[in-house]
């Protein structure tokens, strides 16, 4: 028998049970979506997340106030200050630019409107370069801003949306903390970094913040390495920088690929396991297909016989009925996957701020492993199918 | 010799009871025969006829297919002897219900290695052939059991098989139309085709050439029919005799 015969002959068997296959079609869709979805979730996290961390920038290392490992993480104090941001600038031996960065979160007001989220970065004016931030409309802060202590302030798209609302900001007066800021700048749109919004943040000139909050404790510094090979040593060489003035706990050097593991690690552990607990509801649906392909063998004991007497091989009734389990498996792999895009552009119309997309990798495991459950669980029936007795499955009524 | 049975036992095993069904039977039948094999149910003459038709094994014995044994072969070619060398037609029609009487007449093919480009034609043609020619596309429910029965002859000539092994092919149906079915089964022979029938209705196994008596397992007794019944004139017979009662 050639295959388009065989899956004739499969189909044929299928529709006479209209209802029956559809059914167990339906248990396949559900699994097979299942999987689709949730690898898709789980992947989609991760690339959300990697994508966040990357947006920091390229080839950069963090450095924090303190080591994860001490105890008193939540209660340190910043012991780090801008002169230990200007030390690894002009002692560390590889090419990098180093901007450190002071958060307060204070009111900031433009005439009625005020905003009580946006964060003020004391900052340099290299972050745009360290960060990988453009400017969208005037210039960001200039080392003049800061040897003056001027009090002027780049806004981001956040600020600028919801204080100004179409009114060119530029050259408009921002008040922060009851003091009035000139606006130089905005900043494009950079989006989340986990649940804070970069975009709700007002950039001004670190010594002007060491001025009017009264402060020097950073909470970062940030360092970019012009060669991603540079990373490493370029770290080692910074916690010795730091180390001749801090204590081994007081700061913490970590590069953006090490936070990266950490996230690949957990997420990939989630997609793992979603994509077990999914697998259970492909392998109940394969279960239905060997029920289902049980009672239909049994149905159909008398066809057996007389396709066997016309001269059907062993061969050809397994092929015939191992056919018919796949095709249930295959369709409902088909349809799972359907299912699955139109449950996607569902997720992504309610929820527009995640943008929800299927993996081609899901789909390809969601086929593999349907198409794997028709046949395992598809063999069994049509083993006993093809070796029924010819006179017994004649006879059979 | 079309056909050659060799002392042929078959002994069914239930648990630890021994059932002989055949105690050594030797037959011979030659091409363009019409063989009839009678005995009371119990005889033997089913399972005889399913060791012919290679869907069962002899204990012990030989049977061979136009000089081929076949009591050692696999089930694999067993399937490709009955495919190719045997033209069943059983008294139960056995027919697929789904499939018109064009499909069950083709299902043969499906089985076989030949080429497939005249298979429709030619199911068509042994559909005329047997007179069916306005039933083609009907399935067997719709069928009356005389036609059904003409499907089956079809589906056994579709791969021009050496012999036809027709088991009580007229037990389930009236006897006008067992007429026409032994007319049809004549007709078949008169052109050459060897014809193997098991029937336990002596009239019916008058149409044959010859008849072969089984009892316990064993042949009893052979004849030659010396009078043969031609099922034609049997039928125009009747129809003469309803055309006078009706006028």
């Amino acid at each position: 028998m050639t295959l388009h015969e065989i899956t004739h002959l499969s189909l044929e068997g299928l529709r006479a049970n209209r209802l029956r296959s559809l059914l167990t079609v339906l248990g396949v869709i559900i699994g097979v979506s299942a999987i689709v979805l949730l690898i898709s979730l789980s992947l989609e996290v991760r690339s959300q997340i990697t994508g966040t961390i990357k947006s920091l920038g390229s080839n950069i290392y963090v450095v924090s106030p303190a080591n994860p490992q001490s105890y008193n993480v939540q209660f340190v104090t910043s012991k780090l200050r801008p002169k230990h941001a200007k030390e690894i600038a002009q002692k560390n031996s590889y090419n990098v630019a180093v901007t450190p960065a002071i958060f307060r979160t204070t009111i900031v007001k433009y005439g009625k409107r005020t905003r009580s989220t946006t964060v003020i970065t004391g900052t340099s004016p290299n972050l745009p370069y360290v960060r990988d931030w453009k400017v969208v409309r005037g210039r960001f802060l200039e080392k003049s801003d800061l040897v003056s202590n001027r009090k002027v302030c780049v806004i981001g798209e956040a600020v600028n949306r919801d204080l100004f609302r179409g009114v060119d900001a530029i050259g408009r007066t921002l008040v922060i903390n009851g003091r009035n800021f000139k606006i130089i700048g905005i900043m494009e749109r950079k989006g989340l970094f986990f649940n804070v919004n970069l975009d709700d943040q007002a950039f001004i000139p670190i010594t002007t913040v060491q001025k009017f909050f009264n402060t020097d404790e950073l909470n970062f510094i940030t360092v970019k390495v012009s060669n991603a090979k540079h990373i490493e040593p370029s770290m080692d060489e910074t916690r010795k920088i730091l180390a001749k003035h801090l204590d081994e706990n007081d700061f913490h050097v970590q590069s953006q690929g090490q936070t990266l593991d950490v996230f690949y690690q957990i997420t990939s552990i989630l997609t793992i396991m979603l994509g077990a607990i999914a697998a259970i509801s492909l392998v109940v649906g394969g279960i239905g297909i060997m029920n289902i392909m049980t009672v239909a063998v049994t149905e159909r004991t008398k066809e057996i016989g007389i396709r066997k007497a016309v001269g059907a091989k062993d061969s050809d009734i397994l092929f015939q009925f191992l056919a018919e389990a796949i095709i249930i498996s295959l369709m409902g792999g088909l349809v799972g996957i359907a299912v699955s895009y139109v449950a996607a552009y569902l997720i992504s119309s309610l929820f527009p701020t995640f943008h929800f997309s299927i993996s081609y990798l899901a789909v390809m495991v969601a086929m593999l492993f349907a198409f794997s459950m028709g046949t395992f669980f598809g063999v069994y029936p049509a083993y006993k199918a093809a070796n029924l007795d010819p006179i017994t499955a004649l006879h059979y009524e | 010799m079309i056909l050659s049975v060799r002392n042929v036992v078959k002994i069914y095993e239930l648990g630890s009871i021994k059932v002989p069904a055949l105690r050594g039977v030797s037959l011979e039948v030659e091409k363009g025969s019409f063989v009839s094999i009678m005995g009371p149910s119990g005889s033997g003459k089913s399972t005889l006829m399913n060791i012919i038709g290679c869907l069962d094994k002899p204990t012990e014995g030989r049977v061979e297919i136009e000089g081929i044994e076949t009591t050692k072969m696999d089930r694999s070619e067993l399937a490709y002897v009955r495919n190719k060398k045997i033209g069943f037609v059983f008294q139960s029609f056995n027919l697929l219900p789904r499939a018109s009487a064009l499909a069950n007449v083709m299902l043969p093919f499906l089985y076989s290695d030949q080429p497939k480009n005249h298979h429709r034609d030619k199911a068509l043609k042994l559909l005329r052939s047997v007179g069916l020619e306005n039933r083609i596309m009907h399935k067997p429910n719709e069928l009356s059991g005389g036609q059904k029965q003409r499907v089956a002859i079809a589906r056994a000539l579709v791969n021009d098989p050496a012999i036809i092994l027709a088991d009580e092919p007229t037990g389930n149906i009236d006897s006008r139309s067992g007429l026409e079915i032994m007319a049809l089964l004549q007709q078949l022979n008169d052109k050459g085709m060897t014809i193997l029938m098991v029937t336990h209705d002596h009239s019916i196994a008058q149409h044959s050439r010859r008849i072969i008596h089984l009892s316990d397992g064993r042949i009893i007794r052979e004849e030659i029919v010396k009078e043969r019944k031609c099922a034609l004139k049997e039928l125009e017979k009747q129809s003469t005799l309803e055309r006078e009662e009706m006028s």
